[in-house]
């Protein structure tokens, strides 16, 4: 799973499907204000960015990976 | 495999040999503008046939190619041999990729992209220097292209003061070194809702734009609460800025082209001013100054006082900034008053300047048309985008000059687009102004009053009129138009009626194996037909009924010509033009000749002589041969040549022509020929013949001695001054199908070497021959005469008997010494002696037998397992009576 | 049903196109050249041509010319073009086509152009709106 889910923060890793995206909102939706740690993401469907952007959690850690940083930079901030 | 991509490969495949084929002829010929017209027209088919599927590789290659092409087609890059070597390289490549696909099955196999970065760029690299323009004015062009088909507006990009200022400044500074003004695009992304549903990943996607320098993400639609929200309906927009050229964005993008919209930006919106806004007010007179010092054009006064409040104000203040942009924009653009005078303005209201231009402003209106009121309700955004496009193309088309002759037809066109799609979005109220504008403009002969009528009704000022009165008009018909139009679709889909002729394509794409199948079950009729002439000769002899004897003969007749025409249309089916082999030619000639530093001029005849599939596949490797040596040794460098007396380029021939039922194909040279004298001293040096022999041997005799078997070594070829190399092989494979092959040389003027072989070998024509009670079949086309040999005329020479037939001494070899069989020839009652007179190697052979019989058509079915390894023989056949002949082969046999 | 006349030397161009156009219920028909076209469109009444500008014998432009010249001027003509050849859009227009589009085109894109400029609309199919009627 390239999410896994901790008790308040959701861990990115590698690259995340779309096929998760509806896991990811259901989960924030039972978690609210939980933190989404993104630093090993190299990078998220559509669907997940979408995700992130309606729910706005709060990023715990940005992608190591430069650019897909700054591309969520400026979608999420 | 689907259809379309069956159909690519195949025509890829075409293209590519006429591709290959013209390079050559442009070779002998590189003024020609019909053959480099053709080309390239053929290189920019292929290259827009890979553009509809996923083969970026391919159509990367095929588009430098197109590009050097057209250079060259302009007279901007001259040719070259060297521009051949490198696109009969990138078609190679092409052809690599054509085959991976069929064998994959559409996927494009394993990373060829450096490969293909490494073509494209070799061939740019001869479109050298003068290509930089070139890619400049093609990117203006897709830019404009891309602009027609999505009006351009001004995007709003307050975000953009995000990036530092330094990089915006460096960008500027970029963007206006550059050859023209659109180096920046601003590309906004709107993927479609349902794309997740489709595989889409849009982030993807954006992600893959080469050079962004800024970007964002926004929602179409504000978000909901995380309850209602749907993941997987795309509720995304991707705005983002890049230095990418327009090419590569339609490349990237090329699926989704309608969900993108471009627009080339003036780099001046990069001119941002950010920073602390506090302690405006201060520099109040420094704004009126600076306007006045703007408009009295005292430049240089301007770019004074603007360095020294610059120096005075702390870096951080929003004021530095602007000062720092308006300074920069001094020195880059001083022509640019506007710019200069916003950026002025913001620096007095700490505001950000809005960056419109003239243009972008009017685009902005124009826009504002298509997608909001102008047909509202009853059609889809995309309806109306395309509506909107179509009157452009049209306002557009009235706009060009009046001056053609055909300009009425065109007027009529342009009307009648007009009002077909004004009827389609249901405004058939401005119709009837429309034609009387077609009558006046024909009448006047100009365009005008249409374009008049297209103002009157455009758009704009339809907006404005789709008002009430329309919704009500809507309102009122018995259906609303936008169902109508929904209702049209299944009933234009599945409303195709029986009697609608159903136009199917011509060709038919038939799996070799089901051809073969037919040719098998032919075959079989034609044996099965012949045992009807059995059963007649059994009702007459057997249960002497004469009468149905005659008649089972008539209706053998009519089934035999059936059963032969049958198989006459399946042979044509079957039968492949000889181009099929010769098309290789060409490039190998080319390649080889050029390897070994010698001109040759290859003369190519008779290309669309057909014969069977496997009669041309058996041809190739042979011809392969033959060509290789008469280039390797038959023709000679040019500087032979010269002194030779010769033209310093050879003349190499292939010939092929069809001669009743067989092919005749000469390969010839205008070479050094084959030294008969060396040819015989190699020969016997090699045990092959004797020293008697060396002594008696014609030189046409010695010359043939290159097809012996175990002539070709390694060190023959070394210093063979002749040919010879592996004619042994060339031999056996085009006696394989029943084909001969014959060699003519003349010392110094060249060789001629002539194959022979049949049109088809699937039914074969064999006599029938009887010795010791036993049948057996000889291939009719062996056999030269039948005669019968009066005892009394055989001659005995050397223990061998011979006769003298038509004056020529024929041995004479009785069949039943050839297999072994214990028993004396029988002769007829005037003791005379069956003979059969075969050609074996171009000598005759009396095979002497006891009797003839018939000739019949078989399917010669080759010999397998344990005799398989019998000698003498070359296959069996079923005869109509259910016994099997034994069918010789009289080349091994004698 | 609206008889469509596609013009294209290219084999895959034509079959991509027909494959688009029977789909939304067209009926094709082909031609591999400027002069094949001229001949099939002197004999069919077509509804509508898509045309290739880059064809031997006779290309696009020559084609679209004379049947301009020839009268037959109610029919609307697609040009279809390579991204190369998009500044030949005012020549496309020039000889007489209605619309200029890029390659590879889109099918829905081709089709919606396709029906404004069949200008397919409910007056002429009066037979769709009375099943409506009836609904009401």
């Amino acid at each position: 799973m390239a999410i896994t889910y901790q008790k308040k923060l959701a861990l990115f890793r590698d690259t995340v499907g779309v096929e998760e995206a509806e896991g990811l909102l259901e989960w924030f939706i039972k978690n609210p204000k939980s933190r989404v740690d993104l630093a090993d993401c190299q990078h998220l469907h559509a669907a997940n960015l979408q995700v992130l952007m309606a729910v706005k959690p709060v990023i715990a850690a940005w992608p190591k990976d430069a650019n897909l940083r700054v591309w969520l930079e400026s979608a999420l901030n | 495999m689907n259809p379309l991509l069956e159909q690519f490969l195949a025509e890829a495949r075409d293209f590519l040999q006429g591709i290959a084929e013209k390079l050559m002829q442009l070779e002998n010929d590189p003024n020609s503008t019909v053959v480099m017209n053709e080309l390239f027209r053929l290189v920019h088919t292929l290259k827009g046939n890979s553009g509809l599927f996923e083969f970026p590789e391919m159509t990367r290659v095929l588009h430098a190619g197109e590009d050097l092409l057209d250079a060259v087609r302009d007279g901007r890059v001259g040719y070259s041999q060297e521009l051949t070597d490198r696109l009969l390289d990138a078609m190679d490549f092409v052809n690599l990729l054509v085959d991976e696909i069929e064998s994959n099955g559409g996927g494009n196999g394993s990373d060829h992209g450096q490969n293909a970065l490494r073509l494209a760029e070799s061939l740019r690299q001869l479109i050298g220097v003068t290509a930089i323009a070139d890619g400049g004015n093609a990117k203006a062009s897709v830019a404009e292209a891309f602009q027609s088909s999505s009006a351009p507006n001004m995007p709003e990009l307050p975000r953009l003061a995000e990036l530092p200022e330094q990089q915006r400044m460096a960008l500027y500074r970029q963007a206006l070194a550059g050859d023209t003004l659109d180096t920046l695009l601003f590309v906004e992304y709107t993927p479609e809702d349902e794309c997740f549903f489709k595989g889409e990943d849009p982030f993807h996607q954006v992600r893959q734009i080469p050079d962004i320098v800024w970007q964002s993400v926004r929602p179409r639609e504000l978000w909901t609460a995380s309850a209602e929200l749907d993941a997987y309906h795309c509720n995304l927009i991707f705005d983002t800025l890049t230095t990418a050229a327009p090419e590569e964005l339609y490349e990237l993008f090329r699926y989704t082209p309608e969900q993108l919209r471009i627009v080339p930006l003036p780099p001046i919106v990069l001119a941002l001013p950010h920073g602390d806004p506090n302690g405006g007010a201060v520099y109040g007179d420094f704004v009126t100054d600076a306007l006045r010092r703007l408009d009295s054009g005292d430049m240089a006064g301007l770019e004074s006082v603007a360095r020294t409040m610059l120096e005075l104000s702390s870096p951080d203040l929003w004021l530095a900034s602007g000062l720092r942009w308006l300074l920069l924009v001094l020195e880059l653009e001083p022509g640019n008053r506007h710019a200069q005078r916003t950026l002025i303005g913001s620096l007095a209201s700490l505001t950000l300047p809005v960056w419109t231009t003239p243009e972008t402003a009017t685009a902005v209106e124009a826009v504002a048309g298509p997608g909001s009121g102008l047909v509202g309700e009853m059609f889809s955004d995309a309806d109306a985008r395309a509506f909107a496009d179509i009157l452009q193309a049209q306002r557009e088309i009235l706009g060009l000059a009046d001056s053609d002759a055909w300009l009425s037809g065109r007027l009529n066109a342009a009307a009648a687009a007009l009002a077909a799609c004004h009827r389609r979005a249901g405004r058939i109220e401005a119709l009837p102004a429309l034609e009387a504008a077609l009558a006046e403009a024909l009448d006047n002969v100009e365009a005008a009053p249409l374009l008049a009528w297209l103002d009157a009704h455009a758009p704009l000022d339809l907006s404005a009129t789709v008002g009430p009165e329309a919704a009500e008009e809507a309102e009122a018909a018995p259906t609303p138009i936008r169902n109508a139009l929904i209702d049209v679709e299944p009933d234009n889909k599945f409303g195709r009626r029986a009697e609608d002729a159903y136009v199917g394509p011509k060709t038919l794409k038939v799996d070799q194996d089901k051809i073969d199948n037919l040719m098998g079950l032919i075959g079989e009729m034609v044996v099965a037909k012949n045992s009807l002439p059995y059963l007649a000769s059994r009702a007459e002899t057997q249960y002497g009924v004469r009468e149905l004897g005659r008649e089972i003969k008539t209706q053998y007749a009519v089934i035999n010509r059936i059963a032969e025409e049958m198989q006459d249309a399946i042979m044509q089916v079957r039968m492949m033009p000889m181009s099929f082999v010769f098309q290789r030619f060409p490039r190998l000639v080319r390649d080889t000749s050029r390897k070994l530093g010698k001109e040759v001029n290859l003369v190519l005849e008779g290309e669309n002589t057909e014969a069977d599939k496997n009669i041309v596949e058996a041809l190739a490797d042979p011809l392969i041969h033959i060509v290789r040596n008469s280039l390797d040794h038959g023709i000679e460098t040019p500087e032979v040549r010269r002194a030779a007396g010769k033209p310093p380029a050879g003349r190499l021939t292939i010939r092929a022509t069809q001669e009743a039922d067989r092919v005749h194909i000469e390969i010839s040279d205008d070479g050094k020929g084959i030294d008969p004298i060396i040819i015989k001293r190699k020969a016997y040096e090699k045990g092959i013949i004797d020293e008697v022999t060396m002594e008696r041997l014609s030189d046409q005799e010695a010359v043939n001695l290159v097809f012996a078997a175990g002539f070709s070594t390694a060190e023959v070829i070394s210093d063979l001054s002749g040919r010879g190399v592996g004619m042994d092989v060339v031999r056996s494979a085009v006696e394989k199908v029943n084909g001969t092959v014959s060699l003519e040389s003349e010392l110094g003027k060249g060789t001629l070497i002539r194959l022979s072989l049949p049109l088809s070998m699937a039914v074969t024509s064999v006599m029938i021959v009887e010795s010791d009670k036993q049948i057996f079949g000889v291939p009719m086309d062996m056999v030269v005469e039948t005669v019968r040999v009066s005892r009394s005329v055989i001659r005995t020479i050397k223990k061998r008997q011979t006769t003298v037939l038509r004056g020529r001494i024929v041995p004479l070899l009785a069949l039943n010494d050839l297999l072994a069989i214990g028993a004396e020839p029988l002769s007829n009652d005037d003791d005379e002696l069956a003979t059969l007179v075969v050609r074996v190697h171009e000598e005759h052979v009396g095979i002497v037998v006891d009797d003839f019989r018939e000739t019949v058509d078989i399917i010669l079915k080759p010999m397998a397992g344990i005799i398989g390894g019998l000698g003498g023989y070359s296959g069996s056949a079923l005869l109509g009576d259910g016994s099997v002949l034994m069918v010789l082969n009289p080349r091994e046999l004698v | 049903m609206k008889h469509i006349l596609v013009v294209d030397d290219a084999a895959t161009v034509r079959l991509y196109h027909r494959n688009i156009l029977e789909s939304a219920g067209y009926e094709v028909d082909e031609a591999v050249n400027g002069i094949e076209a001229m001949e099939k469109a002197l004999q069919t009444p077509f509804d509508l041509y898509v045309v290739d500008i880059n064809m031997p014998k006779l290309d696009g432009y020559g084609f679209l010319r004379e049947i301009r010249s020839q009268d037959i001027t109610q029919v609307p003509a697609i040009m279809v073009s390579t991204e190369a050849e998009s500044n030949d859009r005012q020549r496309a227009y020039r000889s007489g086509a209605n619309l200029y589009l890029i390659k590879p085109v889109k099918p829905e894109g081709l089709l919606t152009y396709i029906r404004l400029l069949l200008g397919v609309s409910t007056h002429i199919r009066p037979h769709l709106s009375n099943d409506k009627a009836i609904d009401r």
